[in-house]
């Protein structure tokens, strides 16, 4: 351990408690960037070969030519069920074949035929379905501009920068001239039966024009860093010599992108003229900084491109080192933006242009129109999946530190809790449980009997998650090790020998998780009698999954490292997501299909929502990085991973009590809700502070607990939509531009406004309170506010500012227990907040909170509650599922009321009883006292509910209205 | 009545005694449950209904079929609506035996062991908190009974305890006795304490140290007189020409400033500082006998202090000036004159038999004796020399002078006599002063109310940390149950080191365990008699009672 730690901080310790950027590389230093940064727009060599056009019911195919190579590639076009077209471009005939991200797409979209409305000499017009719109195909240069009616809604390579370098021999070398004929023998019958459809004649044209293209070729010179390329000492020997892509896109009319996460960076994204591109290359960034465009732990090449009119988003299918360039004619403008304004003739429509640049890999880009914000989520959601539905216990409290040091110290923390009165659902272990860091061990002195540490929390109803790094210790003695070798799962380095990287082990290997077959092997480690020590209530986390190599070039694994047929350099950015989805396997597997994993994971791709949770990494106790957890966690929110959390008091360094309080009030209030500490750190469990501290982050964590029924609900809906969770504001007021940028506030789902307090020794904090129109009720006085308006609101030190949209119903459960599990049969508590219109709808939703039952089986109950014509009523969502629960109502809270005569209920039988209720004047808010209806009862079957007597039409003194009366119908029975 | 009056003592007492030193509390809780435990048995004759969750002390709040006033004042509600499961009270008062109060608290009589108040939120969440299972009445959790176990566990670890306390606390008595006849001894003020006899001590040898410096000075007169003439007729003699002697001369010019520069680091930092040139009262620049540290500040270059590097340059300034200490068989070819009153230490040749800077820091007067101890060996050193110093001392001789004659080296032999006798004295008057202002300081530390932590001063219980001491930091009713050292060296990103040792009643000093909770904050568990509180005698009650 001791010389590992050394080389560790030896690496990391350069700077002076930041990240040292001289580690990491910039465009300039990564060769492909920077001669894809070096193209000039405007000159674009490729051209469209309208002959070679083939239209099928699924796509059309097209092939392009570089006018300067003479290499052609291969186009295809695809119109997606769901308003969505893909751009594949490949080349024609590369000399082997070059990668495409497998796995990611939940499966094959489905595509929609496509139809031709014009063509001739200059391009080809295709419609794109309904909504008069179309795709332009332009020949001379390639472009291709998508519009409805009159209205460019995206252009591709219209400013040139489409590059495709196609792979080459080598020309320094021998075996250059041997194997090229060879290669071209073997594209030859390869091309045959790849064109098996294609028209004779073409193919012959193609075959005179083959040699020529080749000839060409040579003339092109090797720039420097083609072939090979040095970083700190660590070479990179580019076997297969340059192969990058790039493309751009214009969004005209549009002023704000998001997305692209993993970034330190603000939910806008910020132009990057004259500065560093974004960076999506999964590393492990040690002390990262905040506001900049460096790459950090998980890559999710998707960005969202909005306006008030439309949101549409582009979604770059490529797992190799990509950057991302954007630039906006209206912020910072380009030399080039005014010329195009000049020709466009417009001075006033700002655009932004985007350029993504890949190292390896093919153009796979799929393009989503909206139009609104989500419609995107759930295009995106059909491609990669939705959020996974997490077990309700993992939205609780997590209760993590690097590290619990040993059985008596986990049993002393989980007493600390109960004498201290907190709730919390998991306590995790990180690295130093295992027996000298090999994972799926436990530490024979620290941890020696596991299973009676699990049992102990078992008999609390709590959990616990353990780390399994993807780092294997190379130790003949370890199980582990020696499998994974006997397998030939290892990934390879260059040579063809296993890959050895240091890791916290030491001298360790890296398996394969890209093969299928590891992937299985992985998750049968899982089993309860493989995974010794384990049981039902451990869970799992995956750190250092990037892959983190602390001697690796930019702390990470060789580029020329060997996934079997392809390199490490096409695979990066998945590596993290396969470890994922093996682990969240292997946790569903164990149980027989039938529990719901829960897996953390710091590196992440595209479709990693589908496997469990996310977190920021490793962040540091500063009051700035408490603010960057909202953008963060909101970023990766819009590209479908909705379970994400920061490290609640910042992982390096010491929080003082006040951060460390606003942290845990801002962490209840996000997603994936864990606390997290450095292992130099001075321990701070949340009674370690003062008692007054003590007791307001037991408040916090309360009010995380009370929520979880809307938590869960929201999550339910992610995983059945694709819809965020958390949201920025601008999804649900997307024409309301004050929010575009807004990212110290958010949603979560459409009824709850958050704004945490993130100042230091702050007296109050100013609110956006959108929706002209609406009203929001203060969740903790219910003061009523306006909506369209900034709020200033005083707060002390207990103030979490959050508001409840009026129209909206949130149940919670009150009676707060030491644990989600314990409150599983509790009864619910409604809040309905009335919107200005006197109406409000809200959903409950429920099952055992940990199966896939819900889902295989129907058991579970979702029922919708709406308020209109002063009648409350719940009705059966899902008629065709079914389950039982003890749960019931207790209380309704209903804001923004009138007072009435009296409270009638009415249940399934037909019995009527009058309710007991309170009326606080000042607030206007009615308490039901004890309705008592159980929530699990079949009530589809429930005749509509009849009021007694007539209402009156206008309720513009209700106060007055002393015939009033209030009926409350529901359908259920009393318990 | 009893009960009542059981109750509030055993509050009282709870307060004054918790947490690390629970035996008297627990004594004390013990004998109350008891106490309790008679009532019950004698009340439950008669029956008292009272809600589930109601402590028997509350019962009188409950009265079956009048309305409940909330005990907070708050509000008036039917009895029926106590423990309805629906939350009236803003205090949680009316749901003493249900979970719909957040803030409510439930009551189990727990017999055999001893009754408890729980959260609300601990009713029927299917884990059993009270021991007589009264908490799971409707949540399908299977608990069992185990008040009684519980019970004769803890009474059997009370007697174990009351015995450890017992025997502890006599043998605290004893250290409470011995220490305060130590600090009587110590103390400043009694005729015949221990400090009063040393500062009479120091007085008697300052007076001898005077003495032996006026003999000192008068053997050294004729001493330097007849040096100086033996000198004078050699360096006639000696015509350096050779470029060899040149080389050596420069050689021994750099042993020379090596030499003097860990003389005159004095604290062995490897810095020379201001101060410690201060003692070197020849380099003083203007001769005016201040030595100022501003004047010191000069000598060094205008800097606070300097390394060997920078010294080089002080000393091609100062070497002419500079004075080691009187060398009675190689004298400096340009002596001048020897301060008479050098605190400089006695003689030596070779610096390097100096220890390296593995010195402990604590306190500089205790480097002062360990270099004084070293020396010491050094001057056994010089009367029987090691097998490598004469080659060296060999080939200096070959251009040093010719040995003394008979008269001036029985001069010499004088004069070195009175200066042992002088050192001799002021060592003697330092280990004095060390002892005298040792005693002062152990007299200011806190030993505890009766003294009874002092037997534990300067002891050592194994544990290496460099953590110095920082206070007693138990909670405000035990301020004695935890000894904090702090300010240790830092750690990487986090706090500097600490330990906390925690101590806990036993009949022997033991270390019963080290951990390291949090990174570098350690914590001891150690037992010692000197916690040990008073048994309040109790044993026949337990014994009584155990039948219980």
């Amino acid at each position: 351990m001791a010389p590992v730690l050394m080389l560790w901080l030896a690496l990391c310790l350069s700077g002076t408690g930041a990240v040292d950027r001289g580690n990491f590389k910039t465009c300039d230093q990564s060769a492909f960037c920077k001669r894809q940064r070096a193209l000039q727009p405007g000159q674009s060599p490729y051209r469209a070969l309208l002959e070679t056009m083939e239209l099928t019911h699924t796509k059309l195919t097209l092939q392009l030519i570089n006018d300067n190579n003479k290499v052609r590639l291969l186009l295809e076009l695809y119109r997606l069920q769901g308003n969505m077209t893909r751009v594949k471009i490949n080349e024609l005939k590369p000399l082997k074949p070059r990668y495409e991200v497998p796995d990611v797409l939940v499966h094959e979209p489905h595509s929609e035929p496509l139809s031709l409305l014009s063509q001739d000499e200059n391009g080809v017009v295709l419609s794109l379905g309904g909504e008069a719109q179309r795709v332009i195909v332009s020949a001379r240069p390639f472009r291709l501009d998508i519009m409805e009616g009159h209205e460019v809604l995206m252009s591709l390579n219209s400013r040139g920068l489409l590059a495709f370098e196609h792979l080459r021999m080598r020309k320094d070398t021998f075996s250059y001239k041997v194997t090229s004929t060879v290669a071209s023998v073997w594209d030859s019958v390869k091309w045959v039966f790849s064109s098996s459809q294609a028209d004779p004649e073409a193919e012959k044209q193609e075959g005179a024009e083959e040699p020529k293209a080749d000839d060409k070729a040579e003339e092109e010179k090797d720039e420097e860093g083609m072939w090979e390329e040095t970083f700190k000492s660590h070479t990179d020997s580019k076997p297969n010599g340059p192969s990058a892509v790039s493309l751009d896109f214009s969004l005209p009319g549009v002023e704000h992108v998001y997305g692209i996460p993993e970034h330190a960076e603000t939910l806008k994204l910020k132009t990057t003229d004259g500065g560093e591109p974004y960076r999506l290359y999964n590393l492990d960034v040690f002390q990262y900084e905040l506001f900049n465009p460096m790459a950090l732990y998980g890559a999710v090449p998707v960005m969202l491109a909005h306006n008030a009119q439309r949101t549409t988003g582009i979604f770059w299918l490529n797992a190799a080192e990509t950057w991302v360039d954007i630039s906006s004619n209206t912020a910072g403008k380009t030399v080039f933006g005014k010329m195009l304004d000049y020709v466009q003739g417009s001075n006033e429509t700002p655009q932004t242009d985007v350029r993504w640049i890949s190292e390896s890999g093919i153009i796979d880009v799929f393009i989503m129109l909206g139009p609104t914000p989500y419609d995107v989520f759930s295009q995106y959601a059909s491609l990669t999946g939705t959020q996974a539905f997490p077990p309700l216990a993992g939205l609780a409290y997590h209760q993590c530190r690097w590290n619990y040091n040993d059985q008596e110290d986990v049993q002393a923390v989980d007493a600390g809790f109960d004498q201290h009165d907190i709730p919390y659902d998991f306590i995790w272990l990180d690295i130093e449980h295992t027996d000298g860091k090999r994972y799926f061990t436990w530490d024979p002195h620290k941890f020696a009997t596991p299973k009676d540490m699990l049992q102990g929390l078992v008999e609390k109803k709590r959990k616990m998650v353990a780390i399994v790094d993807p780092h294997i210790k190379v130790d003949s003695d370890y199980k582990i090790h020696t499998e994974i070798r006997s397998q030939g799962f290892y990934i390879k380095n260059k040579d063809g020998g296993d890959y050895e990287g240091w890791c916290w082990p030491g001298n360790a290997g890296y398996p394969d998780f890209t093969k299928p077959e590891m992937r299985a092997w992985w998750a049968s480690m899982f089993a309860y009698d493989q995974y010794e020590g384990s049981m039902e209530n451990l869970y799992t986390w995956n750190d250092m999954n990037e892959p983190s190599v602390f001697n690796g070039p930019e702390v990470t694994m060789h580029k020329d490292a060997v996934h079997g047929s392809w390199e490490h350099r096409d695979v990066h950015n998945l590596y993290g997501f396969y470890v994922q989805m093996a682990t969240a396997e292997g946790l569903i597997q164990r149980s027989g299909g039938v529990e719901r994993p829960f897996v953390l994971t710091r590196a992440f791709f595209a479709g990693s929502q589908r496997y469990g949770a996310v977190w920021t990494g490793d962040n540091a106790a500063e009051w700035e990085h408490l603010k960057i957890s909202i953008p963060m966690c909101l970023s990766l929110s819009l590209v479908g991973i909705s379970l994400c959390g920061a490290d609640v008091g910042g992982f390096f360094k010491t929080p003082n009590s006040e951060l460390l309080v606003r942290w845990y009030q801002t962490g209840a209030y996000q997603p994936f809700f864990r606390a997290h500490a450095h292992l130099d750190t001075p321990r701070r469990e949340p009674w370690l502070f003062g008692p007054d501290n003590t007791a307001l982050i037991r408040e916090a964590v309360r009010q995380r607990y009370a929520l979880l029924p809307y938590w869960y609900q929201l999550f339910y809906h992610a995983h059945r939509t694709g819809h965020p969770v958390m949201r920025p504001l601008w999804v649900e007021y997307p024409k309301d531009a004050a929010t575009f940028a807004m990212d110290d506030q958010f949603l979560l789902g459409r009824d709850l406004l958050v704004h945490p307090v993130t100042e230091e020794g702050a007296r109050g904090v100013t609110a956006y309170l959108p929706g002209k129109g609406e009203v929001w009720f203060d969740v903790h006085t219910f003061q009523k506010h306006n909506g369209a308006q900034d709020l200033y609101i005083p707060v002390t030190m207990s103030s979490i500012p959050a508001f409840q949209r009026g129209g909206s119903i949130i149940p919670r459960k009150l009676r707060v227990r030491r644990s989600s599990t314990c409150m599983e049969h509790d009864p619910y508590t409604l809040y309905v907040a009335l919107s200005q219109q006197r109406k409000a709808v809200g959903e409950l939703y429920l099952d055992d909170g940990h199966t896939f039952n819900f889902d295989t089986k129907g058991e579970f109950v979702h029922r919708k509650l709406s308020f209109s014509n002063n009648v409350l009523s719940s009705s059966n969502f899902a008629p065709a599922a079914h389950m039982s629960t003890k749960s019931w109502i207790e209380r309704i809270l209903i804001l923004g009321a009138s007072k009435p005569s009296k409270v009638t209920l009415k249940t399934a039988g037909g019995q009527e009883s009058q309710l007991e209720f309170e009326f606080d004047a000042s607030m206007s808010v009615l308490t039901i006292r004890k309705p008592g209806m159980n929530v699990g009862e079949d009530w589809s079957l429930a005749p509509p509910a009849v009021r007694k007597a007539p209402l009156r039409p206008s309720r513009s003194n209700p106060g007055e209205d002393a015939s009033f009366q209030f009926d409350v119908n529901m359908e259920g029975r009393l318990v | 009545m009893l009960v009542s009056c059981g109750q509030v003592k055993c509050d009282v007492v709870k307060t004054s005694c918790c947490f690390v030193l629970q035996i008297f509390a627990m004594a004390c809780r013990y004998l109350l449950l008891v106490v309790v435990l008679v009532c019950v048995g004698a009340v439950s004759a008669v029956e008292v209904h009272r809600p589930r969750g109601v402590p028997l002390s509350k019962r009188q709040f409950y009265e079956e079929n009048r309305p409940f006033t909330c005990l907070d004042g708050s509000g008036t509600i039917q009895f029926d609506r106590v423990n309805d499961d629906y939350c009236d009270c803003k205090d949680g008062s009316d749901e003493p035996g249900t979970a719909a109060c957040p803030n409510g608290s439930f009551h189990c009589t727990n017999a055999g062991f001893r009754p408890a108040f729980i959260p609300s939120s601990r009713i029927n969440d299917g884990i059993c908190d009270c021991c007589d299972t009264t908490d799971e009445y409707n949540s399908g959790a299977t608990c069992q009974n185990t008040c009684r176990d519980l019970g004769r566990k803890e009474r059997e670890s009370l007697r174990e305890l009351a015995e450890v306390a017992k025997e502890g606390f006599k043998l605290k008595e004893q250290l409470i006795h011995e220490a305060k006849k130590g600090l009587e001894e110590k103390q400043v003020g009694m005729g015949k304490s221990k400090v009063a006899e040393l500062q009479f001590s120091k007085k008697a040898t300052e007076d001898k140290v005077e003495a032996l410096r006026v003999v000192k000075e008068a053997a050294e007169q004729p001493e330097k007189e007849a040096k100086d003439r033996h000198l004078k007729a050699w360096e006639v003699s000696q015509i350096p020409v050779s470029e060899q002697q040149a080389v050596i001369q420069v050689e021994k010019d750099k042993a020379k400033m090596a030499e003097a520069f860990l003389r005159l680091d004095l604290d062995a930092d490897g810095l020379v500082s201001a101060v410690e040139l201060q003692s070197h009262t020849e380099l003083d620049p203007d001769s005016d006998g201040v030595f100022t540290e501003a004047e010191a500040q000069g000598v060094l270059g205008g800097v606070e202090t300097v390394d060997t590097g920078a010294f080089e340059t002080v000393w091609s300034n100062i070497k002419e000036k500079y004075v080691s200490e009187p060398q009675p068989d190689v004298p400096t070819p340009e002596d001048p004159q020897t301060p008479e009153d050098t605190r400089e230490p006695p003689p030596e040749s070779d610096s390097e038999q100096y220890p390296d800077d593995d010195i402990p820091e604590e306190y500089e007067d205790d480097d002062q004796d360990e270099e004084e101890d070293d020396e010491e060996a050094d001057d056994e050193d010089e009367k029987v020399p090691p097998t490598v110093r004469p080659t060296e001392t060999a080939e200096e001789d070959e251009q040093a002078m010719p040995p003394y004659e008979a008269d001036t080296q029985s001069l010499i032999d004088v004069a070195q006599k009175a200066r042992d006798e002088f050192d001799e004295a002021e060592r003697a008057l330092r280990a004095v002063d060390d002892q005298i202002k040792g005693l002062e300081k152990e007299i200011s530390l806190d030993f505890g109310p009766s003294f009874e932590f002092a037997y534990l001063y300067g002891q050592c219980y194994d544990l290496t940390t460099s953590e110095s001491w920082g206070s007693w930091s138990g909670p405000e009713d035990s301020v004695y149950s935890l000894m904090k050292y702090d300010h240790g060296t830092g750690c990487w990103q986090g706090p500097n080191r600490s330990t906390t040792v925690k101590l806990t009643c036993g009949k022997e000093t033991v270390v019963m365990s080290t951990s390291e909770p949090s990174r570098c904050e350690y914590l001891m568990e150690f037992t010692t008699p000197a916690v040990c509180q008073e048994p309040p005698s109790l044993d026949s009650h337990i014994h009584d009672h155990i039948e219980l």
